[in-house]
């Protein structure tokens, strides 16, 4: 590991204390619009010292049922985790050993679903969950995502996978140990930190999702991003309450984060993934 | 049958309002949901559903979207054969797509029906046309606005100002009734930090003007269509159909929008709705036109600190050149899913009425939520208008007022539109007569492809059928 | 060998099966839909416009349009700002928080927080700051005497502004990967390299590098993928403006889809769309694989 000079520390903590106020002056400051009073959200100069206002956030509370947004974001964004983690997780395992010349193909055709643009097969999915009767429940919303988050977990995972070593389950073949319990008890423990990975990018997308949760819920599923944008109307954009909402809706993803992050670590690297 | 079950709720609505309870409701089981959006006309009512269930025994479920992507999210749930929204909110240009597509029910019949109980006499007739497709009522007014110019009262009565501006432009300063007396006004308040305001040394620089110059939600092309109406300018050729909106009215209206840049904010082009009204109600420039929805916000001081710092005037729309053009309208409404059950349309009519009812329009704007009022009583309300000094603008100008676009074609306008003019004001491109030439030729290629009977009827505006009775 | 194959087809039929089914099964019906509009004129808003089969007339349009042509340098303009500067800020924070200081975990995760805001929010953000006259940053660069940028309000700087949300939003992104990459490098290759008295950046170069790579190419060929899919920041700031300035290839595909309602332009533009991504990605990456094994 690389110890950095004591001359250096100075200058390593300055850049940082420079990355970490680029990227939290903005988050900084929609804490502030948030409490800030309508008349001078914008002004010139911007105003910092005002009288904080809770407005914001009592309407966005009682204006519409917030808490049941975040409580929908958390719903589907860990629904669709958990869905995509499982079968993205096999379909990895089998590509990494099955040993067929077609394999590859069928890896590039699950990776292939994540690269195409969205937009085109919102109608259809809402076609599809009407007539399926789940429009406007999590449900859609984690089937939908995890069309996205599938193929994700499928090459992330696959890189975890690929080193493994292949000894190590045949040992456990020879012991007896069924290809199942071989699966669950040596190999996947050894992956643990790539799940872990897996999970923050599906948590992640699933999260921030907008257009798919716009067009395919109403009231019963909306996710919390499109509630925040529902603050832009026709006749004004309540620049308090998106703030307000902005500023609530980053904590449980902060949370998940953190608490994935003992295994991030590991995770990230683990895999060479390629 | 049909005209019992209303008689009897109608009967319900007026007894249940005096305090009495009825033994059987009406629409008992019956749940509506509304596709609708956060915006006033919604959120006043949104919070009093639970008064109508009380009365109807209908369930309203009111979901509010954000205004980008609505329409989109509207035109697909209007495609799916099993409705999920009973009640739709509307912006009136797009009555022309939902319209022609069948995609609302007809109100006119059951509009006819309950004149008396919706005073349907007592609303302004154009907010009602406004509505309309083909003459046959398909949404009814929740929120009626029209496009008007508000202007610092203050500034404008301040002796100094006044003098210095008759000396300049040799002609009184008054409310701009045509757009060149709006450039000058603009021009004559534009001052920068240092200089004096009506008697004061500003602190920063002041802005002659704020119009909508941004792209985003096609705010341009909603301050382009007015100013090239009120210069008589038409959006279709009333021969063949076809876009209009590059003759000599619409380069005319460009002149102006280009003219007013210079004394915009620097920021010109990222103002859309609600940030260009926002210098309005700072109190940081002198002219500003647009929507009558925001104009509510300029007499409250928690919304405006312009109420704290002078005084805001109210005026129609400024025309050409003196020669009086109509006001131009919009309204936002409520329509009925033309796919919904019988049952359930009945309910939701129920629903529109008591929304939109005069009595429910009083408590708003007794409440505060005036916003956008199209009953002729209220606005004429000698108490109401002082609460609302802009009540007695909206009464005038509707009297002489001609409808937005309702086109079905309305939202490639928009965004063609939208990038034509944006990059034109932004200098992009010099000659506007082939930016607007290049941007109708782009809505005519859609247009072409069907027959001129169709093109025309399209544009048609045959008066609504329910004055008919 | 028998083991191995009917070891082959147990994992098949075990793992593969219901994974391949349940992606086949959500995604199959959407994307035979799609293509099926793709060779259709087909109008959700207007049932009146003829919904007829057009053969390839959709792709050819796409494909002569200069329109989309634009779309398309303005998508992969984006795409190298935002990429680069990413990996190169993304390491280069990376490395700085990784160094195994008290404190360095909460600033790691500190600034993990724009990740996590959705971005239409981003979007949101970022107008409030960009607003020449109104907006912070213009105030902050006041401050040290820099005069004001038209950020989204102009056709020149637009594109930079919204690079910079998406930079803003996802250099984390790669710093994560990077921070947690340098904490699982073995300490050997770092030991020999400092007795050969090598300076701190030829080990960084030389020795670090090399063995992040890997993590670094899977990073962006993630990003690469949704740069390619970038909208969400764009609609709400500039929605394309101004002008055309920032029209990506997103905007072009959902303003032929659903404002136009064109839903089979927008579906050929969808599979043009895919086309590209798959071959561009498959070409950089195994550029990038063989210069990788040659070192």
């Amino acid at each position: 590991m690389l110890k950095p000079a004591t001359s250096e520390k100075l200058l390593c903590t300055v850049l940082i204390a420079i990355a970490l106020a680029v990227f939290l002056v903005p988050i900084f400051i929609v804490a502030v619009s948030s409490v800030k009073p309508t008349p001078i959200m914008f002004q010139k100069p911007p105003s910092f010292v005002f009288e904080p206002t809770a407005d914001h956030y009592i309407n966005l509370f009682t204006a519409r049922p917030f808490a049941k947004f975040i409580w929908n974001s958390l719903l589907v964004a860990c629904g669709s985790t958990a869905f995509s983690l499982t079968f993205g997780t096999l379909a990895a395992y089998a590509i990494s050993r099955i040993r067929h010349r077609r394999i590859k193909d069928l890896a590039f055709w699950i990776l292939s679903m994540r690269m195409f643009p969205p937009i085109a097969v919102i109608v259809p999915y809402y076609i599809l969950f009407k007539t399926a009767g789940i429009l406007d429940t999590p449900l859609a919303l984690i089937i939908v995502y995890s069309t996205v988050n599938i193929p994700l977990t499928t090459w992330l995972m696959k890189g975890f996978f690929d080193e493994v070593p292949a000894a190590l389950e045949e040992a456990a073949a020879v012991d007896g140990h069924g290809l199942l319990a071989t699966f669950f008890w040596i190999t996947l423990p050894l992956v643990a930190p790539g799940l872990a990975v897996s999970a923050v990018f599906c948590f992640i997308f699933s999260w921030n999702e907008f257009i798919f949760a716009l067009m395919l819920t109403g009231s019963e599923a909306q996710t919390a991003t499109v509630a925040v944008m529902s603050f832009w109307s026709s006749d004004a954009v309540q620049w308090g309450r998106i703030m307000a909402g902005s500023f609530i809706i980053v904590i449980p993803g902060v949370v998940f984060v953190l608490t994935c992050q003992r295994w991030l670590v590991r995770g990230l690297t683990m895999g060479s993934v390629r | 049958m049909k005209y019992a079950n209303i008689a009897l709720a109608a009967a319900a609505l007026s007894v249940a309002a005096s305090g009495a309870a009825l033994g059987q409701k009406q629409f008992e089981g019956i749940e509506l949901k509304m596709l609708g959006i956060g915006d006033t006309s919604v959120t006043r009512l949104a919070p009093l559903v639970d008064e109508f269930e009380e009365l109807t025994g209908a369930k309203v479920q009111i979901d509010q979207f954000p205004y980008p992507g609505l329409i989109d999210k509207i035109v697909i749930e209007a495609s799916a054969d099993t409705p999920s929204y009973q009640l739709m909110w509307v912006d009136s240009p797009w009555v022309g797509v939902l319209g022609e597509s069948g995609a609302l029910e007809d109100l006119t019949d059951l509009a006819i029906r309950d004149a008396e109980e919706i005073n349907l006499d007592d609303i302004i007739p154009i907010q009602l046309q406004e509505n309309t497709w083909q003459g046959r009522l398909l949404a009814f007014p929740a929120s009626g606005m029209i496009w008007h110019q508000n202007y610092r009262k203050d500034l404008f009565e301040h002796p100094d100002e006044q003098a210095a501006f008759k000396a300049k432009y040799g002609y009184d300063l008054e409310p701009a009734t045509n757009w060149e007396q709006y450039i000058d006004q603009a021009e004559f308040f534009t001052r920068t930090a240092g200089e004096v305001l009506a008697g004061n040394v500003l602190e920063k620089d002041f802005h002659g003007n704020a119009q909508a110059y941004s792209r985003v939600a096609g705010a341009i092309t909603h301050d382009f269509f007015p100013i090239m109406r009120s210069y008589g300018g038409q959006y279709w050729d009333s021969e063949t159909g076809l876009c209009a909106m590059d003759r000599e009215p619409s380069l005319r209206a460009v002149d102006v929008m280009k003219r007013l840049v210079q004394f915009n904010p620097p920021d010109y082009l990222g103002l859309m709705w609600d940030i260009r009204t926002g210098y309005m109600e700072r109190g940081e420039t002198a002219v500003s036109s647009y929507w009558s929805v925001r104009t509510v916000r300029l007499t409250n001081p928690e919304e405006a600190l312009v109420a704290g710092i002078g005084e805001v005037g109210y005026a129609a729309s400024p025309t050409g050149e003196d020669i009086p053009q109509p006001t131009m309208t919009g309204a936002l409404s409520f329509g009925i899913n033309s796919k919904a059950t019988d049952d359930e349309k009945e309910a939701a009519w129920a629903f529109i009425k008591w929304g939109t009812s005069r009595e429910m329009m009083r408590r708003f704007a007794e409440e505060g939520n005036g916003v956008s009022m199209f009953h002729r009583s209220i606005l004429m309300d000698p108490d109401l208008q002082e609460r609302y000094p802009y009540y007695q603008v909206l009464l005038d100008t509707q009297e002489h007022a001609q409808r937005r676009i309702f086109h079905p074609f309305y939202a490639d306008v928009e965004e063609v539109f939208g990038v034509a003019l944006n990059k034109y004001m932004a200098g992009e491109a010099d000659d506007p007569q082939a930016v607007l030439t290049e941007a109708c030729n782009k809505i005519n290629t859609r247009l072409k492809v069907f027959p001129v009977e169709l093109r025309l009827r399209w544009i048609a505006d045959p008066p609504a059928e329910i004055f008919s009775n | 060998m028998a083991y191995g194959r009917t070891r082959n087809r147990k994992i098949f039929l075990i793992f593969l099966v219901p994974a391949i089914a349940v992606l086949f099964l959500t995604t199959i019906y959407p994307m035979i839909y799609a293509g099926y509009l793709s060779f259709r004129s087909y109008d959700l808003a207007k049932p009146f416009v003829p919904r007829v089969f057009v053969g390839w007339a959709n792709y050819r349009e796409i494909l002569t349009s200069s329109e989309f042509m634009h779309t398309l340098i303005v998508t992969f303009k984006l795409m190298v700002i935002t990429l680069s500067v990413q990996l190169v800020l993304g390491v280069g924070i990376g490395v700085l928080t990784a160094q195994r200081l008290p404190g360095m975990a909460l600033v790691r995760t500190l600034l993990l927080i724009p990740m996590m805001i959705s971005p239409v929010i981003v979007g949101l953000i970022w107008l409030f700051l960009y607003f020449p006259e109104l907006g912070y940053l213009n105030y902050f660069l006041s401050l040290v005497s820099i005069s004001a940028v038209p950020w989204i309000t102009s056709t020149t700087w637009a594109i930079w502004a919204i690079a910079i949300a998406d930079i803003w939003q996802w250099t984390p992104f790669v710093m994560m990967g990077t921070a947690a990459a340098i904490h699982s490098l073995s300490p050997e290759p770092y030991e020999a390299a400092m007795i050969d008295g090598n300076s701190r950046w030829q080990i960084f170069w030389h020795v670090t590098i090399p063995q992040i790579k890997p993590v670094l190419i899977s990073l962006m060929f993630l990003r690469a993928i949704d740069a390619f899919k970038l909208y969400d920041i764009i609609f709400v700031l500039t929605k394309g403006g101004p002008g055309d300035a920032t029209e990506v290839l997103s905007m072009f595909i959902y303003r032929q889809s659903f404002t136009f309602w064109r839903m089979g332009v927008g579906a050929a533009a969808s599979f043009v769309s895919l086309a590209i991504v798959v071959v561009l990605i498959t070409f950089f990456f195994k550029s990038l694989n063989r210069s990788q094994e040659r070192i």
